[in-house]
This record gives C-alpha cells, sequence and structure tokens, in this order.
C-alpha cells in the first residue's frame, strides 16, 4: 500500500525534485503550487498522510495554510522554507508543523525526516509494541534492555556495548543534563580522571547512529558547557 | 459639604458678617466712649473736665482776638480782610451772654472792666465773688502794632525800632471766663452736660448689642472660614484676585487701619468720639475679616509662601544661593580663578600700602568683589562646557549642556549641542544602515536559496541518471561540490552580517570551559584523525566557569577547530592549553600552518578574508570575524599571532568563582 504525500511549494522545479525522490522510495505524490490549492487537494483527497509544506507561497503561505489544516486534520506537516532564522523555525513549529526543513535540502535527510513522521503517525494508536516492562520508549527512540536492541522509528541501530550503556544511562534519566565525568563514572563504574574527551567522541558517534542530522539532534542533545542530554519527547 | 459650596449663601453671609461687623464697631465705640470718655472727664467733675476747659478755652480765644481787632479799629489800625471777617463773624456770647452760657470779663491791669458779655441778671460783682463756682483766670499781653505787622512788617528800619514801638503801645488784660450755673442757655455745653448725665443709662443697651453682634460675627465668620476657596463643581481650592494680593500688603493694611483706630481713641479729644471711632472701627474689622479669610483661603491652597513678597525679594537671594551651589559643584575650576584672584588681590594690597582714604577703599573693595564674583562666573560656566565635552568624549550625546546654564558661552554650547545631536543622528543612521544591511542580506540569501535548492536537488538527481562519460561523472562532482560550499557561504554570510551588527540574542549563563572544550574535541576527533593530526589537550583539574551563551561559545570553538582542521599541517600537533590567571580565563589553540602565513594577523580576522590566498579550501572567509564578534558579544576577546607558520589564538574571558 502506497502513502499518499503531498508537497505544496511555489517554485515548480523544487516539488518536481521533492516528487522525484519521494516516488522513488515508493510514494504517490501530489503537487500543489500555493496554500489555497494545498487545502484544495487535501479536500480533496482524504488519504493524505504526510504534507512537505513550503513557507514563502503566493496567494495563502505555509503558515496560514497550516493553521488552516491543523483546524481539521492532525496528519503530520513538515515545514520546507529557505529561510533559516531560530525565529522562522520557532513559528513553524508553534502553530502546528511536526518538523522543520531549512533549503537547501540535503535529499536523504528529507527522505529521513518524511519517513520518520510517517512512521510515528501510522503508529499512532496502534498498541505499543512488546510492552514490556524492559522496554523504554522515548518519540521513536526505543530500548529493548531485554534484546539489548536499540531501534529508531522501526528501524534497528547497531550499537557498540558502551555506546549502548551510555544511551540506556541517558534514556532512563530523560531530561535530565550530565556532565562527561558524570556519564563515564556511571558507565564505565570508575572515577574519571583529566581532560580525557572519550565520552565526547563516544556521544558524537551515538548521534551519527540515532539521529537524522547529528549537527541538529532531536534525541541526544549537546547542552554546551554543561554535558548532555536525552530530550524526553 | 454641598452648603458650604453654595455661591448665593456664601455672598448673604458675607454682607451679614460685614453688616455685623459694622455693629461690633457701633458697640465697642459706644462701649468705649461710655467706659472710658465719659469717665475721664467724670474725674474731675463736668466743668472742670478735659473737653469743657478745652472748649472754653477755644471760646476765649476768639472772644479775646475780637476785642484785639475792635481796639485797633478804635486806634485807626487798618484790619487785615481776614480779621475783619473774624470780627465779623464773632460768636452769640460776645455780644451778649443771653442766649450762652459762657460769660466772660476782659480787664485791664488795674481791675477796669474793658469789655465783658456780662447782663444785669449776672453782674460782675457776682462773677468776682465766685458765686459762679468754676472760673478761670489768663492774662494776655500784647501790643495792637504787633498785631498790625501782619498787615505791613516792613515799616521800621531797624528791629530796634520796632521792638521800642511795641513795648510803648503794649498792655496787659486780664481776662476772665466761666460758665453759667445752672447751665440755663440751650448750647453746646448744656447738650454735653446733658449727654453727660444719660451715658450710664447706655451701657446696658450698648451691651447688648455687643453680645448679639459678637456672636453672629463668630458664627458667620466661621462659615466663611469652612468654605473659604470651595465652590460649587471645582474640585480643591480656588483662590480669587484678592488671594494674589501679597500678604504683606494686607497685614500693612490691617495694621494701617488698626494704627488710625487706635490714634483716634484719644481720651482728651474735643468732642464725643463716639462715631468717627465707629466707622473707623468698622473698616477695621472688614479689613481684617478679609485679611483672615484670605490667609485662610492661601493656607488651604498651600500658597501662602507664593503669593508674598518675600518670596519675590527673596528671589536675589535664591538665585545667588543657586550661583554658590554651582561654584561648589565646579570648585576645582573656581578654586583656581579665585586662588589667581586673591593673589591679584593681595599684590595691590601691597602697592596701595593703605594710602588712600576709606572712601577710595571702599570703592576699590566692591569693585574687587565684583571682579572676583565675575570672574568665578567665567569659570563655572567654562567648567560647565568642559563637563559637557568630556561626557560628549565619554560617548553620551545628543543635547549636552543647556544654553541657558552658559550665557557666556551660548554660541559655543550651540555648536557644541549641534555637534552632538548631528553624532547622534548619525550613529543611529549608522545603526540602522547596519541593520537594514542585514535584513538586505538576510532577504538576498533567502531569494539566493531557492534557486540553490533547485540545483542542488538537480544535481543531485543527475547523480541518479544512467551516466557513464567520465568527464561528465567528473562535471557533475564539480557541480555538487561547488553548489554545496555556495549554500554554506551563504549560512556563513548572514551569520557574520548578524553577529557584527549585534543583531542576535545573548543569554548569559555559569558554563564549563572545560567541559566545552572537551565536547568540542569530541565533535572534531573523528576529522583531526582523518588528517593525521594529534589534539592535545590541556585542562585544569578544576571546572573553569566563565558567563557566556553556550551555543555562540560552541560556535566560536566550531569555527577555530574548524579551521584547524582546513588548515592545520598534517601529521602535527594541535595544542589546546585552558589556563586561570588572575581571575581571567584564557583559551590558547596552536597549530602549524600547512600553507605560509604571510599575512597580519588583524587582516586574517577581516570579513573574507583567509591564509591561503589561491581561495583553494572550502573556507568561506568568514569564521574568525564570526569568532571575534562572538567573543566580544559575551564579553570576552579574541587576539590571533602568527610567528612562522605557528598559528595561535587566545581567547580570554572573565572567570567567575570557584
Amino acid at each position: 500500500m502506497s502513502q499518499t504525500i503531498l508537497v505544496c511549494d511555489d517554485d515548480k522545479e523544487i516539488a518536481a525534485a521533492v516528487d522525484i525522490y519521494l516516488t522513488a522510495e515508493g510514494y504517490r505524490v501530489l503537487q500543489a503550487y500555493d496554500g489555497l490549492q494545498a487545502l484544495e487537494l487535501l479536500r480533496d483527497n482524504e488519504d493524505v498522510q504526510l504534507i512537505l509544506m513550503d513557507v514563502m507561497m503566493p496567494r495563502m503561505d505555509g503558515v496560514h495554510a497550516t493553521m488552516k489544516i491543523r483546524e481539521s486534520r492532525n496528519i503530520p506537516i513538515i515545514m520546507l522554507s529557505a529561510k533559516s532564522e531560530d525565529n522562522d523555525k520557532i513559528l513553524g513549529l508553534n502553530i502546528g508543523a511536526d518538523d522543520y526543513i531549512t533549503k537547501p535540502f540535503n535529499p536523504m535527510e528529507l527522505i529521513a525526516r518524511v519517513k520518520s513522521q510517517l512512521r510515528r503517525y501510522t503508529r499512532l494508536g496502534s498498541v505499543p509494541e512488546a510492552a514490556g516492562a524492559s522496554v523504554v520508549v522515548n518519540g521513536g527512540l526505543e530500548l529493548d534492555d531485554g534484546a539489548k536492541r536499540v531501534t529508531v522509528d522501526g528501524n534497528e541501530v547497531s550499537l557498540t556495548p558502551v555506546e549502548y550503556k551510555i544511551v540506556k544511562f541517558l534514556l532512563e534519566n530523560r531530561g535530565m543534563v550530565f556532565s562527561s565525568a558524570q556519564i563515564y563514572e556511571n558507565v564505565w563504574n570508575e572515577p574519571s580522571y583529566g581532560a580525557d574527551n572519550i565520552v565526547a567522541v563516544h556521544i558524537r558517534h551515538i548521534r551519527e547512529k540515532i539521529e537524522i542530522n547529528p549537527k541538529e539532534p532531536r534525541y541526544l542533545k549537546v547542552i554546551w558547557g554543561h554535558g548532555y542530554k536525552m530530550e524526553k519527547l | 459639604m454641598k452648603m458650604r459650596e453654595s455661591k448665593g449663601l456664601k455672598a448673604t453671609a458675607s454682607v451679614l458678617l460685614a453688616v455685623f461687623l459694622s455693629a461690633l464697631a457701633v458697640g465697642l465705640s459706644g462701649l468705649y466712649t461710655l467706659l472710658v470718655y465719659y469717665r475721664v472727664m467724670d474725674a474731675d467733675g463736668f466743668r472742670n473736665s478735659y473737653v469743657i476747659a478745652s472748649r472754653m478755652s477755644y471760646d476765649i480765644d476768639e472772644v479775646v482776638r475780637c476785642y484785639q481787632y475792635e481796639v485797633m479799629e478804635e486806634q485807626g489800625i487798618p484790619l487785615s480782610s481776614y480779621q475783619q471777617r473774624r470780627l465779623a463773624e464773632a460768636p452769640s456770647h460776645y455780644q451778649s451772654a443771653a442766649g450762652s452760657n459762657f460769660l466772660w470779663v476782659i480787664q485791664d491791669e488795674n481791675g477796669r472792666v474793658l469789655r465783658s458779655n456780662l447782663t444785669t441778671e449776672t453782674p460782675l460783682e457776682e462773677f468776682e465773688r465766685g458765686t459762679n463756682s468754676q472760673y478761670s483766670e489768663t492774662t494776655v499781653w500784647w501790643s495792637p502794632r504787633e498785631m498790625a505787622d501782619i498787615v505791613d512788617e516792613f515799616r521800621w528800619d531797624t528791629e530796634e525800632d520796632r521792638q521800642a514801638e511795641i513795648s510803648e503801645t503794649s498792655v496787659l488784660w486780664q481776662v476772665r471766663y466761666g460758665l453759667r450755673d445752672p447751665l440755663t442757655a440751650d448750647d453746646y455745653y448744656a447738650y454735653e452736660e446733658e449727654q453727660f448725665s444719660r451715658a450710664d443709662g447706655w451701657l446696658q443697651e450698648t451691651l447688648i448689642v455687643l453680645a448679639v453682634a459678637f456672636v453672629a460675627c463668630v458664627v458667620l465668620f466661621s462659615y466663611l472660614a469652612a468654605a473659604a476657596g470651595h465652590s460649587r463643581g471645582v474640585e480643591g481650592i480656588r483662590l480669587n484676585f484678592l488671594d494674589y494680593i501679597w500678604v504683606e500688603v494686607w497685614i500693612l493694611l490691617v495694621i494701617i487701619l488698626l494704627s488710625i483706630v487706635l490714634g483716634l481713641l484719644d481720651p482728651y479729644s474735643y468732642s464725643s468720639p463716639f462715631i468717627r471711632e465707629a466707622v473707623a472701627g468698622t473698616f477695621f474689622f472688614w479689613g481684617l475679616a478679609a485679611c483672615l479669610l484670605t490667609l485662610i483661603r492661601r493656607g488651604k491652597a498651600k500658597k501662602m509662601y507664593a503669593t508674598s513678597l518675600v518670596r519675590l525679594l527673596l528671589k536675589p537671594v535664591r538665585s545667588f544661593g543657586r550661583f554658590v551651589r554651582r561654584a561648589v559643584r565646579h570648585s576645582r575650576a573656581v578654586t583656581k580663578v579665585l586662588v589667581a584672584a586673591l593673589l591679584i588681590v593681595l599684590f595691590e594690597l601691597i602697592c596701595l600700602e593703605g594710602r588712600y582714604s576709606g572712601g577710595i577703599m571702599f570703592l576699590w573693595v566692591m569693585g574687587n568683589v565684583a571682579l572676583v564674583l565675575l570672574a568665578v562666573w567665567i569659570a563655572v560656566q567654562y567648567d560647565t562646557l568642559r563637563k559637557a565635552t568630556e561626557r560628549m568624549a565619554a560617548g553620551e550625546l545628543g543635547q549636552v549642556v543647556k544654553e541657558g546654564d552658559v550665557p557666556l558661552f551660548k554660541p559655543l554650547a550651540a555648536n557644541l549641542n549641534h555637534c552632538g545631536e548631528a553624532l547622534t543622528a548619525a550613529v543611529q543612521d549608522a545603526t540602522r544602515s547596519e541593520r537594514l544591511k542585514t535584513e538586505l542580506i538576510t532577504n538576498v540569501s533567502h531569494d539566493i536559496k531557492t534557486p540553490l535548492t533547485s540545483i542542488i536537488s538537480y544535481v543531485d538527481l543527475l547523480k541518479t541518471t544512467d551516466i557513464q562519460d567520465p568527464k561528465a561523472l567528473e562535471y557533475i562532482a564539480v557541480l555538487e561540490k561547488k553548489s554545496k560550499r555556495l549554500a554554506q557561504l551563504m549560512v556563513d554570510l548572514v551569520e557574520a552580517s548578524k553577529v557584527t551588527s549585534g543583531n542576535v540574542s545573548v543569554e548569559m549563563e555559569p558554563l564549563n570551559l572545560g567541559e566545552l572544550i572537551k565536547q568540542a574535541s569530541g565533535e572534531f576527533e573523528a576529522r583531526l584523525e582523518e588528517k593525521n593530526i594529534a589534539l592535545l589537550c590541556r585542562l585544569p583539574e578544576e571546572p573553569v566557569m566563565v558567563m557566556a551563551d553556550g551555543r555562540h561559545m560552541w560556535r566560536v570553538l566550531d569555527n577555530l577547530f574548524g579551521n584547524t582542521v582546513k588548515y592545520a599541517l598534517e601529521g602535527t600537533r594541535v595544542y589546546v592549553d585552558l589556563t586561570v590567571e588572575n581571575g581571567a580565563a584564557a583559551l590558547v589553540i596552536k597549530n602549524i600552518s600547512r600553507d605560509p602565513l604571510n599575512i597580519r594577523p588583524e587582516e586574517l580576522m577581516e570579513r573574507f578574508v583567509r591564509g591561503d590566498q589561491a581561495r583553494h579550501t572550502e573556507g568561506s572567509g568568514l569564521g574568525l570575524s564570526i569568532a571575534r564578534s562572538l567573543m566580544e558579544l559575551q564579553g570576552g576577546s579574541m587576539e590571533l599571532a602568527i610567528d612562522g607558520d605557528l598559528f595561535k589564538v587566545q581567547l580570554r574571558m572573565r572567570a567567575i568563582g570557584g
């Protein structure tokens, strides 16, 4: 069963390029070139499961279109904009967008984010898998301590034993910030000495494995000058 | 308090108060007349009282004068018109005592009667016998010639001649006068005697009038005092035109009226005092009431001092006080001028050696005082200007000095203010143009990013097509690399513009610089290893806490480590040293440059300048500029040093406790 994605961008070439990428991944793609057209297409096609929405468009911009859609639908909306200011991102996420990708985008990242949003959306409401006590769920990130397995949006991630221990420790203490030394002491069970950057190196590796874009992590965040924390989702 | 504010009620009360005050004055005047005037007369008996004695003395003067004129006429001495008129208008008792109680007789020195108004009923003998219990005697020594002098005073050649003639013609008269007993005729004396006998009977009535008038006045005045200043529909106290007359004028008016009244209260006056005192007293009470009411209004409005003459008179004193205070504020300049002026005065004093008199010395002292004051005045204004320029130099622009403060240097102050305003405008312009530049760059970058997205996407799609030609594949690789670099350049450009214009938010918080370095080195570990560059971090054992914005600090280290990855010679070591000295945290990063650095460190931090002139590498030339601006935004600094191939960056921040 192919899922339907609505791509809305006033630049027809960009819409077409996104269309090609998504079609190649097996999705059915609808194209709209402004907010009003997107609303019409959405009304005619009940089965749309995700929207990629540009912000700056004629007739009706992405912000207004998103607000309109949110009045009746809760399907994932990913903002796709050349505006890269923090304020623009915050505004987009506040009015109901689920994610925000800046142009020019990396095609691989775009697809990864689309997949992530779709998995979360389609799984929403269904029975959580393997509801055992040993499973820790945080957004799309799942850790099954029984099987020593970590999955992101359902995809298994292969971690080394140390990396696994770090993820487990941080997942169990979601939302709390730990310095490198604290993480070392808790994971290695021995006191930390000196200017060792071993924890930082491991964290970097973990981010490369579990994050779509390691520079803009969603799960394992770097609190500069303080330490690291697992975002509570 | 509705009743208080009624205008009609107040006007009625005012009129009633005026009437009752008048009644009070009449009553008091009456009481005074009864208690003081008649009592004084009473002391020696009616006939011996001062009033009656004065009146008799006045009457006898007239009689004597008239008879003198008659004698002069008999001797053929011409009378002046005044004297003729006086004689013609002689009182009735001069001719006869018939209608009068006043009796008199003029005798010569031998007792011969010259002239009298005595009739057969009251013969001279009886008068001499003293059956009329009271009579007075007086003597008149006069010369008809002397009295004629008034008409023609230059009839003698010498003063001696005149004196001789006067003494030759002088005569001595004996004058006796008195009142009939009893006072049978109906004249002034009889009237006064009747008033006197009735005075005690008036006392009760007077006291009643007084009591009523007093109570009425107290009630009415209390009401008016309470209502003073209030009027219907007006909040607060309203003053009328009377209240803008100086307080002192009112007080003076009351004092003058009071002194008039007191002046009139003379127990030895010629006639019964009642009417004049009553009128004067009425005016006094009116003035007093008006004065008290205006004072009450001013008191309520708290404008007593504001409407006084004293305030006006103290104005020069106050401005002198301000002048002194200003002089104290500018004491340094004023002291210099004062010392110089005093030295000059001292020098002058030595030169003068007290050679001149008091008057000239006084002028000299006054002149010097004026000169010193003038010098202080100029010094104060000069110092005000100097301080204004200091403030300007310290960056406080706009209107730096009030032109009214420096009347002497008004054009200078005006120019200074214009400069300040122009500079303010220039600074604002510069800030605004910097902001506009940032906006422009942001908008342009947005417009460039949209087509760039298509380019990057389609280059990527091109790779997925079935192209075999190795040249085409190579070209595609170049396209991909350069389009991605262009995207990075746009991001850096926007950031550099925002950071240098201060258009970014800074959230300062305590953070551990050591932890940050560990984190950053962890991030770069893989990329440095790739280039075979060893990273040697030397950090203190204890945390190094600084106030900074974590994201910005990371961006700084990201740029610096990024530069190291890009420009350090492969196979060398990078040294990262963190130290704390004298409360300042210093982070030094040293590496060996791959390319020769024939450029000054300052230039390296300029935008778009890169170590490699050929620009082969992927940098945008903005990294160091952004890093330095971010450091400055966080209150720190960044310095570069180049020694041959050794490239050294030093970051400095203030460390906080612990």
